[in-house]
């Protein structure tokens, strides 16, 4: 069968974005994300057509396998905003330590606290960082990637949509402030709103989005070798 | 060439992240190490941004294509989803909102208000 070629699941992947990212285009909001809408397409392909993820993603991971590169290529982002502030900068790495930490803790905290599995709660665990980071602590934690990447996408959707507008009502006015806060919380998802509110949140944002992905990774992998995961 | 140049740059760093990841005591993603590395590397004045500019705007502008596979092997687990949807969407939810008001509350107060300190 034709599914069972790697170009099934390379082409259905890039057509199915590459509409979605029109649609939204057309429409702009941030419900109409072109990654949520572009897999909805293509599990309801799949299940339509009676295809196996294993069949299908012998050409997603064609796609995924350069989520590695794409996190090294962050480090442009990332020394952009460091370069012009370096006063500020160790303060700044120490909140978003503080941000990425309590996102660690509360997320397990609170799944364990209304009775989650341990697969789900493990999985939860790396949800604030960008994907890539996130999927490399999921296997780490013993958690699901695939199930880590939903939770990712749906914490940075929820940063996206309701982050600045809840800081606002916090009275948090300070551009930089709401930056950190977005990337911390809601990674690449929540820097895309920081985009639009200015250029001091996008720069901040992306920093803290590159450093709570290496914060937490640093605090997953020490706890991990102390045995607290 | 430039494509190429760039993507030898971003690939050999990822390449020595893993290398280092392996040597590690503690189990730090290879790609994390990279940016790391990376970062330096912009930074100390090593590698220049515009020679690695080519292949990472590709990477970084389609980053959510590159996502969309991962996110379609969440159709094994719905039912799983289901059962634990509501501790799912109260740890997502809380958590979010608890990291957002506490980094953003700490920065206010400490950055100062101008936003420059």
């Amino acid at each position: 069968m034709i599914a069972d070629h790697p170009v099934f699941g390379l082409a259905l992947t890039v057509i199915a974005y590459y509409t979605a990212g029109r649609l939204q285009k057309r429409y702009p909001h941030p419900l109409v994300n072109p990654l949520l809408i572009a897999s909805a397409a293509i599990v309801v392909v799949l299940m339509t057509l009676g295809i196996e993820y294993e069949t299908y993603n012998q050409g997603g991971r064609l796609l995924s396998f350069w989520l590695g590169p794409a996190t090294v290529a962050l480090a442009i982002p990332l020394s952009r905003q460091i370069r012009p502030n370096r006063g500020g900068i160790p303060l700044a790495l120490a909140i978003v330590a503080i941000g990425s930490t309590v996102a660690v803790i509360s997320a397990a905290y609170l799944a364990v606290a209304l009775g989650a599995s341990s697969l789900v709660t493990r999985s939860l665990i790396p949800k604030s960082v960008t994907t890539p980071i996130a999927i490399e602590l999921a296997h780490l934690v013993g958690g699901t990637p695939s199930l880590t990447a939903v939770f990712v996408v749906l914490t940075g959707l929820l940063g996206n949509l309701i982050g600045p507008e809840l800081l606002r009502v916090a009275g948090v006015r300070n551009p930089q402030a709401v930056g950190l806060a977005l990337g911390t919380a809601s990674h690449g998802i929540g820097t895309a709103r920081a985009l639009h509110e200015g250029p001091e949140q996008a720069g901040s944002s992306s920093l803290a989005m590159g450093w709570a992905g290496i914060w937490t990774a640093i605090l997953i992998a020490v706890a991990h070798a102390i045995g607290w995961v | 060439m430039e494509e190429v140049r760039s993507l030898s740059i971003l690939v050999g760093f990822h390449l020595l992240g893993e290398a280092v990841s392996a040597v590690l005591p503690v189990r730090i993603p290879g790609n994390v190490l990279g940016l790391v590395l990376l970062s330096s590397a912009l930074l100390t004045g090593i590698v220049r941004e515009e020679s690695l500019a080519p292949a990472a705007d590709v990477l970084l502008g389609n980053l959510m294509l590159l996502f969309t596979p991962i996110v379609v092997g969440t159709m094994g687990f719905v039912g799983l989803l289901g059962k634990e949807l509501v501790p799912i969407l109260v740890a997502l939810v809380g958590s979010t909102l608890a990291v957002l008001l506490i980094t953003g509350k700490l920065s206010d107060a400490l950055l100062g208000k101008d936003g420059r300190k």
